[in-house]
């Protein structure tokens, strides 16, 4: 069935919850991983989206 | 609402964009002040304007019922997605997300996160609409949605299926639709995480039945790692390495590099003997010769094939050039006018005036494979307002013996006598010069008064 009257921000909003806490967890790793090779002189060639 | 409010500009009840003698202006209602003002003053409009991301605008007034009237700077010439090649596309959403990510700093969000709200200026997106920015309110995201259907489900659509499938935002407005998108996406987008998290999952809640999420705070945080997430997964899309017909053609296709060097030779000596304002480069390939234009104030650099626009994107942006917009235009189909009374977004061929067309290696195609007329090309180039550079090539040529080896061309008109007749009506002769190592003939005419 086409639901065209279905607000889609509704779906999103809980969408972004969940994308949010589960990258949080993934971020949180990725943030002790890249410690870990700062620590040990590796740079990360990732395009940031904070400018740095 | 003003009589020359421009046909874009009606969906924002915060501001409206119009021209005024030749000049564009954009008036932001009175109810948008509080707004306008923390832009302006929080720090905001400064860092956005400091790293281009914005377009820079001056006050000019403020009227008695307290509406603003600011100018912005001007875009040399609009463009559209459905005109962009998948870096282009790229870019534009990076800068998106990299504005929204600065926003909320300063405690403001994106209202939308339309791809028509972005523009290239001097080789880079920049974001053009002032007044999309509203107070943050430690809610999801308003615009995440459609950053999806504008940004992200196309991209995945132009690296799954195929990066020449830019004109979908032409079929698609809005961008494009979850579930269209979930259709036309090969089964090995399944195993991209991404994918899963940010298409299967919102086509997961299909009942409407009502969630308390949206009075749900969603921290800075929360919606910095949503930001962060989406810009890695689209930072990271990469096209697969693939050929297409036209790409490395000057590499892969001439075989004589003394012809090659003699037709840039002549076409320098061309280019450096006017003023080529602004120019157009048709069937431009990666933009090998629009890269020997110098003193132009801009080249629309275009080519019916998405790979060799991408190329010609990614050239120009690691050569750091700033005055080529590469495009992606069918000459013989150029962009129509879309959107409401087909207004919404202009028509390739009047957006702006040109100063020069450029048009090497390109008529032989036009007149053996698309059975267009010397006469017809002749009046459509009379486009250009002062300077025609365009190459002729005989029957002869190895190129012309290529394309037509099926094709019966004894009724074609189609000779060099024909060629310059054609073109007398609306051109003048100012150089003629034949190029060495072929038959072929390079012309650069003046238009007619």
């Amino acid at each position: 069935m086409i639901q065209l009257y279905i607000d889609p921000g509704t779906g999103s909003f809980i969408v972004q919850a969940i994308v949010a806490g589960f990258v949080g967890v993934v971020f949180f790793f990725k943030t002790i991983k890249d410690y870990i090779f700062v620590f040990l002189g590796i740079k990360s060639k990732d395009n940031d989206i904070d400018d740095k | 609402m003003t009589n020359n409010q421009l046909p874009s500009s009606f969906r924002d009840p915060a501001s409206f964009v119009y021209i005024e003698e030749n000049k564009i202006f954009r008036k932001i209602r009175s109810e948008y002040k509080n707004e306008m003002k923390h832009l302006m003053h929080s720090g905001l409009y400064d860092e956005l304007i400091d790293k281009k991301y914005l377009i820079k605008h001056t006050l000019l007034k403020e009227e008695l019922n307290n509406d603003l009237v600011i100018q912005p700077e001007e875009i040399e010439f609009i463009s559209y997605p459905y005109e962009w090649s998948f870096e282009q596309i790229k870019d534009a959403a990076l800068l998106t997300l990299k504005i929204q990510n600065i926003a909320i700093n300063y405690n403001m969000s994106l209202k939308d996160a339309s791809i028509y709200n972005v523009q290239f200026k001097e080789g880079k997106p920049i974001f053009i609409d002032t007044t999309s920015f509203e107070f943050y309110n430690e809610k999801p995201w308003k615009a995440y949605y459609q950053f999806c259907k504008h940004f992200l489900y196309p991209l995945w659509v132009l690296k799954y299926n195929s990066p020449a499938l830019q004109g979908l935002y032409l079929a698609w407005l809005d961008g494009l639709d979850p579930q269209l998108t979930k259709n036309v996406l090969p089964f090995k987008s399944y195993f991209n995480l991404a994918v899963l998290l940010h298409l299967h999952l919102p086509l997961s809640f299909k009942s409407s039945k009502k969630v308390n999420e949206e009075s749900k705070l969603f921290t800075k945080s929360k919606l910095k790692n949503l930001l962060k997430h989406l810009f890695t997964t689209i930072d990271k899309l990469k096209l697969p390495q693939q050929l297409s017909t036209w790409n490395k053609y000057y590499d892969k296709n001439i075989t004589n590099p003394s012809y090659l060097e003699a037709k840039e030779n002549i076409f320098v000596d061309y280019i450096s003997s006017i003023k080529p304002g602004v120019v157009l480069d048709l069937g431009a390939n990666d933009g090998h010769f629009s890269k020997l234009v110098k003193n132009a104030n801009i080249i629309i650099s275009t080519d019916f094939d998405a790979y060799v626009v991408n190329e010609n994107y990614k050239n120009n942006k690691n050569e750091n050039r700033t005055n080529i917009l590469p495009l992606i235009i069918d000459v013989c189909n150029p962009s129509p006018g879309i959107g409401w009374n087909n207004e919404e977004r202009m028509i390739f061929f009047g957006r702006k005036e040109f100063d020069t067309v450029i048009a090497i290696a390109l008529i032989h195609h036009l007149v053996f494979t698309y059975n267009i007329t010397l006469e017809m090309i002749a009046k459509k180039f009379s486009i250009a307002k002062k300077f025609l550079v365009i190459e002729f090539i005989p029957t002869s040529d190895e190129k012309v013996i290529q394309i037509t080896k099926n094709k019966n061309i004894e009724h074609i008109n189609y000779s060099e006598e024909i060629f310059e007749t054609s073109f007398s009506s609306f051109f003048k002769i100012i150089k003629k010069q034949n190029i060495s190592h072929s038959e072929r003939i390079l012309y650069l005419y003046e238009r007619k008064d």
